[in-house]
């Protein structure tokens, strides 16, 4: 695929958190299981959310979430340290959760996922709250439930492909050049996708956008 | 309308900041001279806006300890699962995988020398397969040369000499 090698890695230039992830990396590859827990924790709600986001199931979603750190630590002998770790850690959760959604037919979670994942997802923010662990963003407490519930079924509704570079760019914030490198797409077309995606949402909200 | 296309499709860029200073400058001029454009851009921030604000889930507290539970599970099951190979145990590997052809191939000459220390075999004697009879081996023995037969009888796998084609072999390859 353009733009990326056959192992998809790019080099980069390593910045303090390369240079950590890659200190933990070889630790693990030394047999050091604490170095590998120490990877899952960092990544573990960006992964999660990335999954959830795309498959909106919280029970397949942390399954997936799992899987993808098992397979990443699975092949870390295929990691050629050229690539940031956690680029290279989405390229799989990424691949693994689209699989996942073909494999499925991509069934349709909605009508009650969503509505569980919504009232699931903001019973467990109190439950956060209460117990000091949920940093609460003002943006974030300033989105209705019910706005927040429009936002995800139109998302829903977008087709996996264009979805996908909606998540990793306007919720992961990612670049252009990361989405392709995760994706193993040219930058052009994660442009074009995102631009799409964005205009589709767009329309679908389209009085919450008016609003805005 | 292409160019109104190609130019919509800039807006996305432009907002996330991945145009160039000169594609910027250019887009900037045609939002300047067309409110369409322009109303275009505001709603495509606010649909951003509306994504941006989306919560960041977190994983359940104990997903770090059930994802190590399970890698360990697994190295128990499938050991050296994840053991990378070091490269001085992938040359051990290498080494003792060509002594042991080393070692096979003396063997067999040296038995092959014990057993026909003349050079070529009876022909009588040469086995057609493991289940082959001795009237089979003799008739078969009437149909072609000694001399064809004999590498055969000695190397055992067909062969690969000139003008000895091997139809099963060939149609097994192709198929």
């Amino acid at each position: 695929m353009a733009g990326t090698s056959s192992g998809g890695e790019e080099a980069v230039s390593p910045g303090p958190i390369a240079f950590e992830d890659a200190v933990l990396v070889t630790r693990f590859r030394q047999g050091d299981m604490q170095a590998f827990g120490a990877l899952v924790a960092k990544y573990q709600d960006r992964i999660f959310t990335m999954v959830l986001r795309m498959c909106p199931n919280r029970a397949e979603a942390e399954e997936l979430a799992q899987e993808a750190f098992l397979r990443a630590m699975e092949r870390i002998d295929q990691f050629r340290g050229q690539s940031r770790f956690y680029t290279w850690l989405f390229r799989i959760a990424a691949n693994l959760t689209l699989s996942h959604r073909r494999r499925a037919g991509r069934v349709k979670f909605r009508s009650m996922d969503l509505l569980d994942e919504s009232g699931g997802s903001q019973a467990a923010n109190l439950a956060d709250e209460a117990a000091g662990r949920h940093v609460v963003r003002p943006d974030e407490a300033a989105m209705a439930l019910e706005t927040r519930h429009r936002v995800l079924g139109a998302m829903d509704e977008l087709d996996d492909e264009f979805r996908i570079v909606l998540v990793l760019r306007d919720i992961e914030e990612m670049d252009y050049d990361q989405i392709a490198q995760v994706l193993d797409l040219p930058a052009g077309t994660v442009k074009s996708r995102l631009h799409r995606a964005r205009c589709a949402l767009k329309e679908k909200l389209a009085d919450l956008v008016g609003e805005a | 309308m292409i160019k109104r296309n190609k130019t919509s499709e800039q807006l996305s860029a432009y907002l996330d900041g991945e145009l160039s200073p000169a594609e910027a400058a250019a887009l900037e001029t045609a939002l300047a001279n067309e409110p369409a454009l322009a109303r275009e851009l505001d709603g495509l921030r606010a649909t951003r806006a509306l994504v941006r604000r989306l919560p960041r889930e977190h994983a359940p507290d104990d997903f770090a300890r059930r994802v190590v539970a399970r890698l360990e599970r697994r190295s128990l099951l499938e050991p050296g699962l994840h053991e990378a190979p070091s490269p001085s145990r992938r040359w051990l590997w290498l080494a003792a995988a060509a002594a042991a052809v080393f070692l096979a191939a003396g063997v067999a000459t040296y038995v092959a020398l014990l057993m026909f220390p003349h050079g070529t075999p009876p022909v009588a004697h040469a086995p057609q397969s493991s289940t082959a009879d001795q009237p089979i081996a003799l008739a078969k023995a009437h149909e072609a040369p000694p001399r064809e037969l004999f590498p055969v009888a000695a190397g055992g796998d067909g062969g690969e000499g000139p003008g000895r084609s091997a139809p099963g072999h060939a149609a097994a390859k192709a198929g």
